[in-house]
């Protein structure tokens, strides 16, 4: 059973910036990767929606189970030095067969996630230090 | 790689204030002032750019991506000057008219 550890009654727009971002995908700035806006809050998968060179830029938000930062991080954390509050990990490994292993084990965490439920908008464009937020119309049970 | 392609999403002129932000960003994430391209082939518009050329002005530094093996960056001098954003666009053929 997957926890969306308090996503129904989030509300982002009560919210201050990301407590903490984890980049995956960037080109100049944050394409996709994890967010978290308060340190025992939900945590989101983002996704940038529309062109590299919009801005602001917008990213939906698909709720991720509450452990899902810890669990990227405990899988590349041997080879990638984590750095807060945000962290843009450069993709380089020792070999192509643990490169394999880690994309294989970390998109087992990123298949995780449930539909988008808010989409954000900012023009900080990895930091998220400030952003405003719609809710979109699915939202989780 | 002897004639590695760069490519810039985007086909317009870029500005110094956009150059300028992006590099600020990037250094404030990455540690790196620095604008991305990517070597890999795409259907989207683009600019593109032999690497030697580019080598030739700026430095560039391999930062793959999960995705994106084939992500580079190229470091911006600090301040960016319209010079700077003048022999950027030239490099990738935005020059305007």
């Amino acid at each position: 059973m997957i926890e969306f550890n308090g996503v129904a009654n989030h509300d982002l727009n009560r919210s201050g910036g990301a407590y903490r971002v984890l980049v995956t995908e960037f080109y100049d700035g944050a394409v996709e990767g994890l967010i978290q806006f308060t340190e025992s809050g939900p945590v989101y998968l983002f996704r940038m929606v529309g062109d590299v060179n919009t801005r602001p830029r917008s990213w939906d938000l698909q709720p991720m189970p509450w452990n899902a930062i810890e669990e990227f991080v405990r899988i590349v954390a041997p080879h990638l030095t984590p750095k807060w509050p945000v962290w843009v990990p450069v993709w380089k490994f020792p070999t192509p067969e643990i490169e394999e292993a880690m994309m294989a084990q970390t998109q087992s965490i990123l298949d995780a996630a449930d539909d988008a439920v808010w989409q954000i908008k900012s023009d900080d464009l990895y930091g998220f230090s400030h952003c405003t937020a719609r809710r979109l119309h699915h939202q989780v049970a | 790689m002897a004639g590695e392609i760069f490519r810039r999403f985007g086909t317009e002129p870029e500005s110094l204030e956009k150059l300028a932000a992006a590099a600020a960003a990037a250094e404030q994430a990455l540690g790196i002032h620095a604008v991305s391209v990517t070597a890999r082939e795409t259907s989207a518009p683009v600019s593109v750019a032999l690497r030697e050329e580019v080598e030739r002005h700026f430095r560039v530094i391999e930062t793959p991506t999960r995705k994106d093996k084939l992500h580079w960056t190229i470091e911006l001098p600090m301040p960016v000057t319209q010079e700077v954003v003048d022999q950027f666009n030239q490099l990738f053929g935005r020059a305007g008219p």
